[in-house]
């Protein structure tokens, strides 16, 4: 049976799909909660949230902005 | 002697083979009667419903077969297959659930290539977990395959700690074998760190990074394709992965519930 996914049609052998076309396109949790939760691993792991904040400086800033109400 | 009514008869009949549903071993009586007081009593579930239930969002048809309904064991397997209307295109999906254990496992999910990328496997999945809150199920298990060993991250799965020793190690050696590249983002010894020192959901800042690194899979004619490091990883070096979606998880619960609002 064919068990190609969208996009592997064209790149045989390889996992990226939809992916490969558009380095931006993303499914799932969004953003910033993402990085919410990966923030929280870092910090489970025994990390500072100032580490964090110098090793992901773009999701620190988002993680910064205040959210709406 | 008892009274031998409608309702007795109905209950006897859920378990007889009819047209969109067929068991393919016969259900004893102590497990009628398991899966009445587990399911059908408290939720009104017979087979047919829960089969419908957790693949509520698929179109069509539906047809499933229970592979087997296990009172001594508290669990049970089935397939449900359904197509897509006015198409040619199919899906299946393998359901097991583990009472005792608390957990629900996605054994296999298969969406034909012309309905890929169009968000049914993501909505399946999503009825699935409906379906285990609905029931007070914790866990939903899976093994993440292909594509999968990305998009099952981000729908908040998370590997096991088996899993994780073995993803760490390769985590370990792409961002050595990409240091100079990461190095001008960050301070790659504190990654490396925390990446060694932490747990399972070590995997969300691995795919966090999103320094770009080239892509020895996607074909370019000239130059390798940069893509983020986090795609890079999941997509091209790390192996298959079990898998579990922890629902008493509240902060995964509340991050994946946003997306689903939203989508």
């Amino acid at each position: 049976m064919n068990t190609l996914r969208s996009g592997q049609a064209r790149y045989p052998g390889n996992r990226w799909g939809a992916f490969a076309d558009n380095p931006a396109l993303d499914v799932g949790i969004a953003e910033e909660a993402w990085a919410a939760l990966a923030r929280s691993a870092w910090i489970e792991s025994g990390g500072s949230e100032e580490k964090f904040n110098e090793a992901f400086p773009r999701y620190a800033k988002l993680l910064a902005q205040p959210t709406p109400l | 002697m008892g009274n031998f009514g409608e309702g007795d008869r109905f209950r006897a009949e859920m378990f007889q083979d009819s047209n969109r549903l067929r068991f393919e071993s016969p259900v004893s009586e102590a497990s009628q009667k398991w899966w009445l007081e587990a399911f059908y009593e408290p939720f009104g579930l017979t087979p047919e419903g829960m089969a419908d239930l957790i693949t509520k969002s698929a179109p069509g048809e539906k047809s499933s077969a229970y592979h087997y309904i296990d009172a001594s064991r508290e669990a049970f397997s089935l397939r449900v297959d359904g197509d897509f209307p006015g198409t040619r295109e199919f899906w299946y999906a393998y359901r097991e659930l583990d009472l005792k254990g608390g957990a629900f496992n996605a054994e296999g999910l298969e969406i034909s290539p012309g309905m890929h990328g169009e968000g049914y496997g993501r909505a399946i999945m999503g009825d699935l977990i409906d379906a285990s809150r609905l029931m007070g199920i914790e866990k939903i298990r899976l093994r993440a395959e292909d594509i999968g060993i990305y998009v099952w991250l981000k729908m908040g799965f998370l590997p096991t700690s088996e899993a994780w020793r073995e993803m760490r190690r390769e985590a370990f050696d792409f961002i050595l074998l990409h240091r100079p590249l990461l190095e001008k983002d960050r301070d790659v010894t504190a990654l490396l760190t925390q990446v060694m020192a932490g747990g399972p959901n070590m995997a969300r800042v691995l795919n966090l990074i999103d320094t770009e690194v080239p892509s020895k899979k996607i074909p370019s004619r000239f130059t390798r394709k940069m893509m983020p490091f986090g795609k890079v990883f999941f997509l091209e070096a790390a192996s298959p992965w079990n898998g579990v979606l922890d629902l008493r998880d509240a902060e995964t619960v509340k991050a994946m519930e946003s997306y689903r609002a939203r989508e």
